[in-house]
């Protein structure tokens, strides 16, 4: 080699090196399919770096994925893209550990773990995007845990999920504390005992949804809130008559920001379930939403009773905690004092 | 000559080597391997009464191996290839009434036979205190079929590299085992199948006082299931409690049509509850006309119990 030659490779290495240690590695795009590249989802997960795009050819997949990337796309690329039947980590079918992943036109079913909670995407990295995506006959859809960022599912279909064999029933959309969940044009169905949606996010905003449990045995409402604050728009709720004594369509408990109902429509064809129980001690604003004439948009009756009762299971807590506190303290000064051994 | 005249000569030729190969003391060949470095496709090996301190591999096809009985005719020793007594390397090989023992190798994997090649018919044959009785691998498209055995004390979890089993047959198309007893499994499962389908029919799988099998049939990743007009029990030492057929505990790597779960009896001894069928895919199992006694429990998972 020439001493010039070598100083431009030196140079071209260093310069590599370089990109490296900033993480300018060039994104990559990852192709997953018969004859391509990677054979299953699995194997482009293995290998796939920050900002990487994973293209999914269509096909049947009994694979699962742990994704530790993030900046990732993940992409069907055509219709009928099916991951099945396989869980990770006893968790889900894709376990999404990187930040900032969106996952694009795929469909997830059949996942079934040992504890009753698999599902099509469990969400362990903070911002994930999921869009025109499928989930059918899972034990949960998408369950994110409680790690800040937000979730944003949109124009995505959940069909037949909650599925448990403890009697336990679970749901399409589980999310822990997020800053923001946000659920947009996408339609819920055929649930097999929980609610839809059960959300402690600090701000849950359903917008343009399809909420229904038609076909499905659903006993309690179709969401349920846990705290904070809370948009509910332009959705569609439809009820089956069977399930009249559930306290609303969608119920909001605990300490809330704010909770807007905003032109919405309830149908359900007996009964007077009202679109939105508030058993919060803010009131919800209500604009525009069209319920029968028996039902309301909103209605806050049985709060009262709810806090109450909350009131006193948080009292009747603090009551024995400080009990077991007082005497773990007692023992101690005992032993201090050579009272006991 | 022409070349088409070359290949019917070979043909008759082949055919007419089709032999009949004797092992035994004062046979033609003293011992199983001695037959089998010479045994070509089609070829019958006869196995006379004795106990065999031997291994062999058998490569060429179509091969029937017997012994007289599982109780006089015994292949014992060192496995070959540190895999087991017999390996079973050519296609469409039938072994029966023999029995393999004592078949123990470094990594815990010792086999009485080994399918590594076609389709593998087992008959009245007993397998007794191996690591594993019968281990296949990956073999897609090819079938196993284990009728009128004996699997007696087979199984082990040691060496860290999992468990050996009763049965243990990774991806091929059918693994059907009928009229077969299985006893006193250590540890691992007597049955594990990542097969496309799986059938049990009409075999008595029990741990007894002192079996510590793990689960009767493990269906790892899957796949179709009939287990019928079997007896299944699980003794007080079994060292999995959950379960006589567990379905999917490795994940569910293939389709699973069906599982049918019929006229079955299911014994739990231990001071524990364990399902019959724990089903961990989202195909419903289909349960019928099984009788539950002791401990037992039906169905954990997805489908029916009539």
């Amino acid at each position: 080699m020439t001493p010039v030659a070598g100083l431009v490779v030196r140079i071209v290495v260093a310069a590599d090196l370089l990109g490296a240690c900033a993480g300018r590695l060039e994104a990559r795009e990852l192709a997953v399919g018969a004859g391509k590249p990677y054979a299953v989802p699995s194997e482009a997960a293995a290998v796939a770096r920050d900002g990487d795009t994973v293209t999914i050819a269509p096909g049947t997949y009994y694979d699962c994925a742990l994704w530790h990337a993030s900046g990732l796309t993940i992409v069907g690329t055509g219709p009928d893209v099916g991951i099945t039947d396989s869980a990770c980590a006893g968790k889900a079918a894709f376990v999404i550990e990187g930040d900032n992943v969106v996952v694009r036109g795929l469909s997830f079913g059949r996942i079934r773990v040992m504890d009753g909670n698999g599902a099509g995407i469990r969400a362990e990295g903070r911002d994930l995007t999921v869009r025109d995506t499928r989930f059918v006959n899972n034990e949960i859809g998408i369950l994110a845990g409680g790690q800040g960022g937000t979730l944003l599912i949109a124009d995505c279909v959940f069909s037949a999920n909650g599925v448990s064999a403890e009697g336990q029933p679970t749901h399409a959309v589980l999310a822990g504390a997020l800053d923001l969940l946000r659920i947009e044009r996408s339609s819920f169905q055929e649930a097999r005992g929980g609610d839809h949606i059960v959300s402690a996010a600090l701000r849950t905003e359903l917008v343009d949804d399809r909420l229904s449990d038609e076909g499905g045995h659903m006993s309690g409402p179709l969401v349920a809130v846990t705290g904070g604050s809370v948009l509910v728009g332009h959705t569609m709720v439809y009820l089956d008559p069977a399930a009249a004594d559930r306290p609303g369509a969608i119920l909001v408990t605990g300490d809330a920001g704010a909770i807007a109902v905003d032109g919405n429509t309830l149908v359900e064809p007996e009964g007077n379930v009202p679109l939105l129980r508030n058993w919060t001690w803010v009131t919800a604003t209500e604009t525009a939403n069209i319920v029968p004439s028996n039902a309301s948009a909103v209605s806050d009756s049985g709060a009262l009773y709810h806090r109450l009762r909350g009131g006193i299971t948080s009292l009747r807590n603090q009551i024995q905690d400080a009990k077991g506190l007082a005497r773990h303290q007692a023992a101690r000064l005992a032993r201090e004092l050579k009272l006991i051994p | 000559m022409t070349a088409a005249g070359v290949t019917v000569l070979t043909m008759l030729s082949s055919q007419a080597m089709s032999a009949t190969l004797e092992v035994g003391r004062g046979k033609q060949y003293p011992l199983p391997s001695a037959a089998a470095a010479v045994a070509r496709d089609g070829d019958r090996i006869t196995i006379a009464p004795g106990s065999y301190s031997d291994c062999a591999v058998w490569k060429a096809s179509d091969l029937t191996i017997e012994g007289a009985s599982a109780d006089t005719t015994t292949i014992t020793g060192t496995p070959c290839e540190g895999k087991a007594l017999f390996i079973a390397r050519g296609s469409n090989i039938t072994i029966r009434n023999l029995a393999f023992t004592d078949a123990h190798v470094g990594d815990f994997n010792g086999a009485g036979i080994r399918a590594e090649g076609g389709d593998l018919t087992v008959e009245h044959v007993r397998f007794a205190n191996d690591e594993d009785g019968i281990l296949a691998g990956t073999l897609p498209g090819k079938r196993i079929f284990i009728r009128d055995s004996e699997f007696i004390g087979n199984g082990t979890c040691e060496g860290g590299g999992g468990c050996a089993h009763g049965v243990y047959v990774g991806g091929v198309s059918l693994l059907r085992i009928e009229r077969s007893r299985f006893f006193g499994t250590r540890a691992g499962h007597d049955i594990k199948s990542r097969a496309e389908r799986t059938e049990v029919i009409g075999c008595d799988i029990a741990d007894g006082a002192d079996g510590t099998a793990s689960f009767a049939v493990d269906i790892s990743n899957g796949g179709a299931v009939l287990v019928r007009d079997s007896h299944i029990e699980k003794g007080p030492r079994s060292e999995n409690h959950l379960a006589g057929i567990m379905i999917g505990a490795e994940g569910v790597k293939q389709p699973t049509p069906e599982i049918i779960v019929e006229n079955n009896t299911f014994l739990v001894e231990g001071n524990y509850h364990a399902y019959l069928v724990y089903n961990l895919s989202a195909t419903d199992a289909m349960l019928r006309g099984n009788v539950l006694q002791g401990n037992a429990r039906a169905l954990h998972g997805d489908g029916a119990t009539k």
